[in-house]
């Protein structure tokens, strides 16, 4: 008989988000020691790899991030009444329909399509600082890095780049940890992107063109197609989850190299390793640390009972550090041979990141370049981190130097 | 048992190969290669929970 979960003694995890980063993550982890399960403050957490594989991959746990908003007390009508079905939150034969619809634009081979467009954008963005040995490499790489990318990928025009990338990181403040302060310029950026995404629907049904717009307003499946309503959704899907991501995961990257400067010299001295890199600094640093999960009826897992809407964080930062996965995890080594199983950092199950290829594919590309132009990459000041909420998490600020060539 | 999977659907998420590493594999190439197109034993099982389990429906099953 299982337990339920009301009656089982747990470690709690604390709110604090005024805590650090490294303080949280040195908490979950020795917690994750010790118990897989722990109690938060709006239910409970999963911390090690196999109970977060095990939530992911189990459909009766069914998405909750379209609550957050509701989680964090805002019943706001006007908002509750233009949430609708996302593919974030969708479920079921809904979920794998919009999946498969969308699924051949986000393949591996379109993905190494924009491989060139990469190359040339991280380029072109270093070409300003080259010559200085210097740079704020967020400013001036990382935060505008996605957005041509993102763009091309659409086929949004060159003069909106400014437009949406403060309208994909407005939106994205919904995960942030001050939703009730920001929560009209949340709804604002969400009205503005919605009419902004109409706009470009409707230029690319009346002049199709090479890109993921008008792929999408052609996508069918046996009669099947995805209406306006849907189209809108999955293009504000893409604006909005793959931009901010990759901004941060490169971020975290780059801040990581800078403090292990012989990890920069073995990946300079080995491109090949450049794969591997991107595995190991999206295992050892994740930009997307947990995300969240309701029991859609009564969940019986490892002989505890979770009553049927109990909502279930699920810690990839911990699940990444799971020695029994990953042979010394505090570790940062990306030689590190691969394990067979992979990191947690997107995602896994039904909602597995439906941009994981075009994000290797960015990161991939940046180190490439980067390696190459960025001899003696050290940090040359203090790097200023994001506040630590339970969105997406990457440094405000890292200045670095490095050999000017 | 036959299995196929529909390559332009593959987003290569490897929710197939953690549930059946012998039938399916990601390689460094990050595409997938089917190791065993006709899988017997446990593998028959792991190969339709796979199918059941991929994100896109990409995986299709002949019994
Ligand atoms: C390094 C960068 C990225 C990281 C760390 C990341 C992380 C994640 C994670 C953890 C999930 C699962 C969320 C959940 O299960 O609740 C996810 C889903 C998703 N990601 Fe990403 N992502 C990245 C880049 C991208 C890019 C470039 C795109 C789009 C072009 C994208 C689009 C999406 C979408 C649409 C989903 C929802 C899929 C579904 O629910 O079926 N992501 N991502
Ligand atoms: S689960 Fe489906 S989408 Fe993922 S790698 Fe396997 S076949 Fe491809």
């Amino acid at each position: 008989m299982a337990t339920p979960v009301a009656d089982i003694q747990l470690p709690s995890i604390p709110v604090l988000l005024d805590q650090s980063r490294s303080e949280r993550l040195a908490l979950l982890r020795e917690t994750a020691a010790d118990s897989w399960l722990a109690r938060n403050e709006i239910g409970y957490s999963v911390l090690t790899y196999e109970s977060v594989m095990g939530i992911l991959r189990d459909k009766r746990w069914h998405s909750a991030t379209g609550l957050v908003a509701q989680m964090q007390g805002i019943s706001d009508d006007a908002f509750l009444s233009r949430r609708r079905v996302s593919i974030l939150n969708a479920e079921g034969e809904v979920h794998v329909r919009l999946r498969r619809l969308v699924a051949p634009a986000f393949s591996p081979r379109s993905a190494d399509r924009l491989r060139p467009f990469m190359r040339q954008t991280v380029n072109e963005l270093f070409d300003a600082v080259a010559h200085t040995g210097k740079a704020e490499i967020v400013r001036d790489v990382c935060e505008p890095y996605p957005i041509p990318i993102i763009c091309e990928l659409l086929g949004a025009p060159k003069e909106d780049w400014k437009l949406f990338s403060r309208l994909a990181t407005d939106v994205l403040r919904i995960f942030g940890g001050n939703l009730a302060e920001e929560f009209p310029l949340i709804v604002a950026a969400q009205q503005e992107l919605e009419t902004y995404t109409e706009g470009l629907i409707a230029d690319r049904r009346s002049q199709p063109a090479d890109d993921l717009i008008t792929d999408l307003i052609a996508a069918e499946e046996s009669g099947d197609k995805l209406n306006t309503e849907e189209l809108t959704m999955m293009v504000e899907a893409v604006i909005v989850g793959g931009t901010d991501t990759t901004r941060n995961q490169l971020g975290l990257a780059i801040a990581l190299f800078a403090e292990h400067p012989e990890q920069w010299e073995i990946l300079r001295n080995d491109l090949s390793l450049v794969p591997r890199a991107v595995e190991e600094v999206m295992r050892f640093s994740g930009a997307v640390s947990g995300t969240i999960r309701f029991a859609s009826e009564d969940i019986e897992y490892n002989g505890v009972l979770f009553p049927k809407g109990t909502f279930m964080s699920t810690s990839m930062s911990t699940g990444n550090f799971d020695a029994s996965v990953f042979p010394t995890p505090n570790v940062f080594d990306i030689t590190r041979e691969p394990v067979g199983q992979p990191h947690l950092s997107l995602g896994a199950g039904i909602h597995y990141c439906l941009g994981a290829s075009l994000a290797r594919a960015e990161l991939q590309e940046a180190f490439s370049v980067l390696a190459e132009r960025m001899p003696n990459l050290s940090l040359n000041g203090v790097v200023e981190y994001k506040p630590t909420g339970v969105g997406i998490f990457g440094p405000s600020s890292l200045p670095v130097s490095f050999s000017a060539q | 048992m036959k299995v196929t999977v529909d390559f332009d659907i593959c987003a290569s998420t490897g929710a197939c190969t953690q549930i059946a590493p012998e039938v399916f594999e990601i390689r460094t190439d990050g595409y997938l290669y089917i190791l065993q197109e006709n899988p017997t034993g446990a593998n028959e099982e792991l190969a339709r929970q796979a199918a059941d389990l991929c994100p896109t429906a990409a995986i299709t099953i002949e019994e």
